[in-house]
């Protein structure tokens, strides 16, 4: 009996032991793939490039930390905003120009940045097989690119990462400006002779247009003018969006004018229930910086019932702009260069002593009248902080571009997609380079065709850098570009405001402290040192 | 005549659902109840026999056995060591105690038999689980914590881990929250992990990844596995130590019924002080925003004290039921509990509900095997409030709300706002009484109407649990014993929630009615065998253990959500009456394994020379880290000398003298498996995901992006802890005053955290083995009792020390930072770095305030004083890590009253106001900040201008000593005289008042010192905690 006891012992003990092989405890990965066995397939080199493009919706969009945001608070165009000084207080700072390397907004977008830049160093290293492949490496060099170019221009002097980086390798010194602006352009040679053309490509993704459209920008920048022409010029298959309106809204997204835009949809039926502002890192696929940026609560849901005109009249107009967070709120200072005359003004921003809504067929003088008789100061009142008395329609929260279901909190869905780059940039940057190329008169018809398209009656004779400076103002405001040209035209001192004055530091950003600190071999750059 | 139960008939039963039910743990457990309530079958005797029994230093010994010599029949001894028994003239009895030496009296024609039972071994000695095994305390060579039953009996817990509070020197208790049914973080011997901190359970062999779930009046015995040698036979999860917890079994003799009831009221302590409605008017008068813009505050007729408004008294009640019993073949002990406890905040809005039921039984299936069950289930529900959290938490609302804004408003009465926004259409939600929940003019954002707050709480959380396992025992030889022991732990938890309608300001609202479900199903099964030795040979004793166990775990959730409830209520809140759009689904599996080989060799020499050896192999599985690491090595020794055995030592005072020492190396793998429900498993891997990964196609819909999931760490490797101890123990005056001493410095390698590598790396980063952490202390214990008159009496002490000091950073940053306050207003305000305790509170150093300005004087790196401080300058103020920590306890006995007293404090250890939002300038502050401001008549102030440079709110300013001294228990019982009790047929019932928690002592200001958190880089930082409540028990037990 007592054998055979400890037989059975041995072979229990035996058979839980040996069961326990490595195989047992060698778990497979659940739903990862193992990097070797990935970029094989068309479908996937798709996949790996997806990557780059969502790691921008997540630059532009996620967490309270968006690059658009922030190049526009920079600019004179807007204010910081929102409930108080203590609301996003890290905006306040860009706004108030008091900066520090600790800012968190400006490490997240310097990290999704390389984030953006690293994905696109994998498509590039590891592509191959598939018969896209070489399309979509030109399209990740046209990617990084202009990654990089807003890296250099943001940032001066950065870490120049071109592979994936082993451990060893992470403490990268910065390279020069030269350096950076060299790799762009060689990165975006390869880009123009493997992309498709605009007719040939999805149309979510850049084309060889944007690659020519980027060469020209980025010699621009560098005062090459000369040779930015051929390539502004070589971008073809584009043209200009027929209805000025509506060319930042849905309608007109992927079309014509499209060169670069990054995607959100209004479509993911998002509610208070449901949402997760922090997404886990990534964008919800609407973007919610919209919504940041709506006029602030108090009467904007009330302007059917406070709307009055000249003689006191109720208007029952409902604004077509719904309430937000008070984010962003445009200065008089960009209302006021506009000629009054040029109806890009009123799709642009709109001013409480000349509320005009064109787009409700409304054109009249109009005051908000609060509850108890008196008249309020529109968006300057109640609960607009920093508001000047300008409500920007520009990228607004307009009703269309939100949820549209019953059951969507529509601000939530704000599904507006970011034009990097359309076309009509392209016009204003070769109109510059034949300004700086003595050939002005070359740049007329362009001007013409973009006046043209937004009913500006006012004729272009001549064209000088006044022309191109308004032009960009009228045309592109709150689009993303006026910091950078600013700086570039030696203009920054025009960009101080109430309590802010410009110094020369604020051409560029500081690196984040936290990338130096993980970094012994990166120096801050030369404005901040 | 007496009652007794028929014993046999009862356990045979017991036997016979064993096998038949052995897959339904919990049906059996209800069965049994049903059984042994039926059937009490009266039996007669021929004559009574009465006596006490004591041990040889004249204490009476309770729970002692007396069995009729060949029969099942027998009773056990009262508290006071007295028995009564039938017996015939012709039966032995045979009278046994666990470590005492069995005696057998023959009866003849005694009507007393008094009898004094001598120790098995020699000195008082007491035997104490080990891993995989007991050993006599005499020969304990390591750092061991025990909670003795008695001081486990008479307390009103509700979670197991209170019994450890404030008697075990060492080990540190923190709630992560008040709330009822929230969990607790025990940390033994400091901060040595970055991720759970929370030692090993194991729950009478049985590991439990927690151990919420176990009825504190189930537990028999509590160690503590403190050191590095003892914790090493659990390898790789004996790294933050282990907690071996031991419930009651039946003791052969007399069934027992045992009834205890408990009821009490909670109530809230101390509590901040915040500015009323005239000071708050004044302090907003005076200040401006950031563009220089006065702040011209309204005026109110309201002055709403929130805190108030908040806090409720709330009732908490718990019974438990328990049946024992048994024969020298088969004993027994279940039990059914049921736990309610309503919150301090929010009432039955918070409330926990526990029902719990418990079968342990063994039985002696032939002479040479054993068979055991050790089973118990567990429901719980739990509401919960958010908390904890500075952005919108229901607390940090309260103390951040204008004492301007009333609670509710009459409809006829709304302020401006809530006018307008009711006129758009949106939602406001009234109380019972008619009105509207009221909106702050002032302070929105994130904050929310804390009353509203509570009205729209949803959230559930059911849980259901079994623990169970099966041990055989088979003795090969004399001295050989093989035990195998399969066991199971599976919790399927269900969280749901709805959101209501309501509109309170642009942040917080909702239009939709939606519904959501979170099922989380956790399985965990572990089969352990080994076998035991154990032989002495004259003079030299040796024993080991040798075996192997293996376990695995999984754990899935899946998370639902749809919207479009047709009506608002919970009776709507399910997904198949929802109309709208799916919005969330989401889920995972994670799955654990780990194999490992032990052993164990222990020698000793006439008790008077010990050495122990223990070698652990465990190998883990490759969700953990890479392939090529998942085996590991975890040795320890140790040795012990009780030099009072030796000739030379002098009789006398010193009745027992013994030295220790112990080394012993540790893994923690938890620092891993901890991490999965957050960031996923396999967090060393740069394989590709796609998860949560789209982007729109331009076409309405979607194409996949995938990339490496994270940077590669090929080395990734658990947490390894290196502990050397050195003890004392002492027995004097005959064993009446004992003292203990250890000192121990326990070193953390490779301690784990997300590495955070230059964002040019490119992808989320994985986790990194960042450094070291050393800590080091001294634990002293003493005792002193004396049972000896008819006033009888205990008092315990214990102090521990404490240095926590991070030795190593692995990465070339100056260091690492862990939590933010706020949006941006503290960016780091926890760190990790050379030099410092682990997540120090990182921020300026101020010296005054500035006379002229207002202002904080900061001290920059070099010590001098600079009104324009930079990042550098930052520093340690302060550390979440008590330096000291020390108990009290004292047990008085006289006639039948008992008094029982436990208190608790630590020191050395600081808390941040979290909760006070600077970014939100109109939120309402502590008045710590109000009283002694600089204005321009108070200019020697010691507290910063309304208007001071906001660089104060992640300064020294926000920090406060959080010392304290809590008095856990003040108990005063009595127990019904013996004759009074044979008169209603009972054997003994016992009522007592008691104040538990009730009085904090403490200089910190805020919500609670002990600011826990269920995040390890957030603590000390005061959120907002819901803060422990104190509460007024009543109890009453009563056993038959």
């Amino acid at each position: 009996m007592k054998n055979n006891i400890i037989y059975i012992v041995v072979v229990l003990l035996l058979a839980v032991g040996t069961s326990c092989t490595k195989d047992w405890l060698e778990i497979p990965e659940e739903g990862l793939i193992p990097q070797e066995n990935f970029y094989k397939t068309n479908e996937d080199n798709i996949q790996g490039l997806a990557a780059v493009y969502d790691m921008m919706q997540v630059l532009n969009a996620q967490d309270w930390s968006s690059l658009h945001h922030i190049k526009t608070i920079l600019s004179d165009e807007a204010r910081a905003g929102g409930n108080d000084e203590g609301d996003q207080p890290e905006y306040h700072e860009f706004d108030d120009y008091a900066i520090t390397p600790l800012n968190t907004k400006i490490k997240d977008i310097w990290e999704r940045l390389y984030y953006a830049v690293y994905r696109a160093n994998v498509v590039i290293a590891n592509v191959g097989e598939a018969s896209n492949s070489d399309a979509v490496k030109a399209e990740a060099y046209a990617l990084r690119a202009y990654l990089y170019f807003e890296l250099v221009n943001l940032f001066d002097e950065v870490p120049l990462v071109l592979t994936e980086l082993l451990p060893s390798e992470y403490y990268m010194e910065a390279s020069t400006v030269e350096a950076i602006y060299a790799q762009i352009e060689a990165d975006l040679k390869m880009a123009i002779a493997g992309l498709p053309s605009k007719a040939d490509q999805e149309s979510w993704r850049v084309a060889d247009g944007f690659a020519n459209a980027l060469m020209g920008k980025v010699l621009i920048f560098q005062e090459k003018y000369t040779e930015a022409i051929p390539y502004l010029e070589a971008v073809s298959g584009y043209g200009l969006y027929s209805d000025y309106a509506d060319v930042l809204k849905i309608p007109s997204e992927y079309g014509t004018e499209s060169m670069f835009e990054i995607g959100y949809v209004n479509t993911e039926g998002w509610n208070w229930g449901n949402y997760n502002i922090w997404g886990d890192g990534r964008a919800q696929e609407n973007n919610i910086h919209w919504i940041l940026c709506g006029p602030r609560e108090g009467f904007y849901n009330s302007y059917d019932t406070a709307l009055v005109d000249g003689s006191d009249k109720k208007l029952g107009i409902v604004l077509p702009v719904f309430q937000g967070w008070g984010a962003m709120p445009p200065t008089k200072k960009m209302y006021d260069e506009f000629d009054g005359l040029d109806p890009r003004r009123d799709l642009t921003v709109m001013y409480e002593d000349d509320l005009n809504m064109p787009a409700y067929n409304v054109s009249l003088r109009a005051r908000l009248k609060k509850d108890d008789g008196t008249l309020e100061n529109f968006p300057t009142g109640g609960f607009q902080h920093e508001g000047q008395g300008v409500l920007r329609l520009k990228y607004g929260t307009w009703k269309s571009e939100g949820g549209q279901a019953d059951s969507d909190e529509p601000g939530l869905n704000m599904g507006t997609n970011l034009r990097v780059m359309r076309y009509a940039e392209v016009l204003l940057l070769l109109s510059e380079a034949y300004v700086q190329a003595n050939r002005a008169g070359d740049a007329i018809p362009l001007i013409e065709s973009l006046r043209d398209r937004a009913g500006y009656t006012a004729p272009v004779t001549s064209v000088d850098m006044d022309v191109i400076e308004y032009e960009k103002v009228a045309e592109l405001s709150y689009e993303g570009h006026r910091f950078y040209d600013m700086i570039r035209w030696g203009k920054g001192a025009e960009m101080s405001r109430e309590g802010a004055t410009f110094t020369d530091k604020y051409s560029k950003l500081p690196i984040p402290q936290a990338e130096l600190d993980a970094n012994p071999n990166l120096m801050q750059n030369k404005y901040w040192r | 005549m007496k009652n007794s139960y028929q014993v046999k008939c009862c356990t045979q039963q017991v036997h016979t659902q064993i096998n038949a039910s052995a897959n339904w743990l919990k049906k059996m457990g209800l069965t049994l109840f049903l059984l042994l309530s039926l059937v009490s079958t009266l039996m007669a005797q021929t004559s009574e026999v009465t006596g006490t029994i004591t041990n040889t230093h004249g204490e009476q010994l309770p729970g002692v056995n007396i069995i009729i010599k060949g029969t099942t029949q027998g009773t056990v001894t009262t508290i006071d060591g007295e028995y009564r028994i039938n017996v015939a003239s012709t039966d032995v009895l045979v009278v046994s105690f666990i470590g005492y030496t069995s005696q057998e009296v023959a009866v003849g024609d005694q009507t007393t038999i008094n009898v004094t039972l001598e120790e098995e071994t020699l000195g008082m000695d007491e035997v104490v689980v080990v891993g995989y095994g007991v050993q006599k305390k005499s020969l304990v060579t390591g750092a061991i914590s025990g909670i003795e039953a008695e001081e486990l009996e008479n307390n009103s817990w509700t979670n197991a881990e209170s019994a450890l509070q404030g008697r075990t020197p060492g080990v540190v208790i923190v709630p992560q929250s008040g709330s009822p049914g929230a969990g607790m973080n025990m940390k033994i011997r400091g901060s040595g992990t970055n991720g759970d901190s929370n030692p090993l359970y194991i729950v009478d062999g049985i590991r439990m990844s927690d151990i919420k779930d176990i009825s504190p009046t189930d537990i028999a015995s509590i160690e503590v596995l403190k050191d590095g040698a003892s914790a090493a036979i659990y390898g790789a999860e004996g790294g933050n130590g282990v907690v071996m917890i031991t419930t009651k079994t039946g003791v052969a003799g007399e069934g027992k019924v045992t009834y205890d009831f408990s009821y009490g009221v909670q109530s809230v302590g101390n509590l901040p002080s915040l500015l009323n409605s005239a000071e708050y008017n004044q302090y907003q008068s005076e200040r401006v925003d950031g563009d220089g813009n006065a702040i011209v505050p309204n005026t109110s007729e309201h002055d709403t004290d929130w805190l108030n408004e908040i806090f409720t008294t709330a009732p908490m009640q718990s019974h438990n039921l328990s049946f024992s019993g048994g024969t020298e073949k088969s004993k027994y002990f279940t039990s059914l509990s049921y736990v309610a406890q309503d919150g301090i905040v929010g009432g039955d809005e918070s409330k926990y509900e526990r029902f719990t039921a418990r079968i342990n039984a063994d039985h002696k299936v032939k002479n040479w095997l054993k068979v055991g069950v050790n089973a118990t289930y567990a429901r719980s529900n739990r509401k919960v409030l958010n908390e904890d959290d500075e952005f919108g938490g229901l607390i940090s609302s309260a103390l951040l709300l204008d004492p301007y804004t009333p609670t509710t408003l009459a409809p006829d009465k709304l302020n401006d706002f809530m006018t307008k926004v009711l006129a758009d259409g949106n939602t406001l939600r009234m109380d019972g009484s008619g009105d509207y929940y009221a909106i702050s003019e002032n302070v929105r954002g994130e904050m929310i109407n804390p009353l509203l707050q509570m009205d729209l709480a949803t959230e559930e959380i059911a849980t259901d649990r079994i623990v169970g396992a099966i041990t055989m025992e088979i003795d090969l030889t004399k001295d050989l014993k093989f035990t195998s022991r399969p066991g199971v732990d599976v919790k399927v938890a269900n969280t749901t929630s709805w959101t209501p309608k309501y509109y309170y300001s642009n942040e917080r609202n909702n239009s939709t009615l939606a519904t959501n479900d979170n099922y989380d199903l956790f399985y965990q099964w572990q089969w352990e065998n080994f076998i035991n030795y154990n032989k002495t040979f004259g003079a030299h004793s040796v024993s080991g253990v040798l075996g192997m166990s293996s376990q695995m775990s999984v754990d899935k959730f899946v998370t639902t959500n749809t919207s479009d409830m047709p009506r608002e209520g919970k009776e709507y809140a399910q997904h198949a009456y929802t109309s709208g759009t799916t919005g969330l689904i989401d889920g995972n599996r994670f799955e654990n394994k780990l194999v490992s080989y032990f052993g164990r060799a222990s020698y000793d020499y006439k008790n008077k020379y010990m050495v122990q050896a223990t070698l652990r192999n465990d190998i883990t599985s490759t969700s953990n880290v890479p392939s090529e690491g998942i085996g590991g090595i975890f040795p320890s020794v140790s040795a012990g000398w009780t030099f009072s055995e030796e000739d030379f030592f002098p009789e006398g005072f010193i009745s027992l003298g013994k030295l220790r020492a112990s080394w012993g190396q540790n893994g923690s793998i938890k620092s891993i498996t901890s991490q999965a429900r957050n960031e996923g498993q396999f967090l060393y891997s740069s394989s590709i995901t796609t998860s949560g990964l789209r982007y729109p196609n331009s076409s309405g819909g979607f194409i996949t992006a995938a990339e490496p999931g994270r940077t590669v760490n090929p080395n990734l490797t658990w947490e390894t802890s290196v502990q050397s101890n050195i003890g004392l123990d002492l027995r004097m005056l005959d064993g009446s005053l004992s003292f203990t001493a250890d000192y121990f410095s326990k070193e953390t390698k490779d301690l784990l955290m997300f590495g955070q590598p230059p964002a040019i790396s490119g992808t989320y980063a994985s986790m990194i083995n960042a450094g070291d952490v050393k800590n080091s202390g001294i634990e002293l214990g003493l005792g002193y009792k004396d049972y000896s008159g008819e006033f009888k009496y205990s008092i315990n002490a214990n102090f521990a020390s404490l240095k926590n000091e991070v030795t190593k950073l692995n990465v070339t940053a100056p260091r690492l930072n862990g939590s933010d306050i706020g949006t941006g207003s503290w960016v780091g305000a926890t760190a990790f770095e050379v030099g410092e305790p682990i997540w120090y509170f990182r921020g300026y150093k101020t010296n005054g305030i500035d006379p002229n300005t207002g202002d904080p004087i900061f001290v920059d790196a070099d010590g001098n004083n600079t009104s324009d401080p930079v990042d550098a300058d930052r520093t340690n103020i302060g550390s979440p890590h008590p330096t000291y920590m020390y108990g009290l306890s004292a047990v008085l006995e006289y006639k039948g009253f008992d008094f029982n007293f436990l208190m608790q404090g630590q020191g050395g250890n600081q808390a941040v106001y979290g909760w006070m939002r600077t970014d939100r300038l109109t939120g309402n502050l502590h008045k710590r900040f109000y009283d002694d401001r600089w204005t321009a008549d108070n200019t020697n102030a010691s507290m910063p201008s309304a208007n001071g440079d906001s660089r104060m709110y992640a300064s020294d300013l926000m920090v406060q000593d959080a010392d304290f001294l809590r008095i856990k228990q003040i108990q005063l019982g009595y127990n019904i005289p013996q004759t009074w009790a044979e008169t209603v047929k009972i054997s003994s019932a016992r009522v007592y008042v008691s104040l538990d928690d009730y009085f904090t002592f403490t200089k910190y200001e805020g919500m609670d010192p002990e600011a826990g958190s269920d995040q390890f880089n957030r603590q000390g930082i005061d959120r907002g905690v819901y803060p422990t409540p104190r509460k007024f028990m009543f109890g009453l037990s009563v056993s038959f």
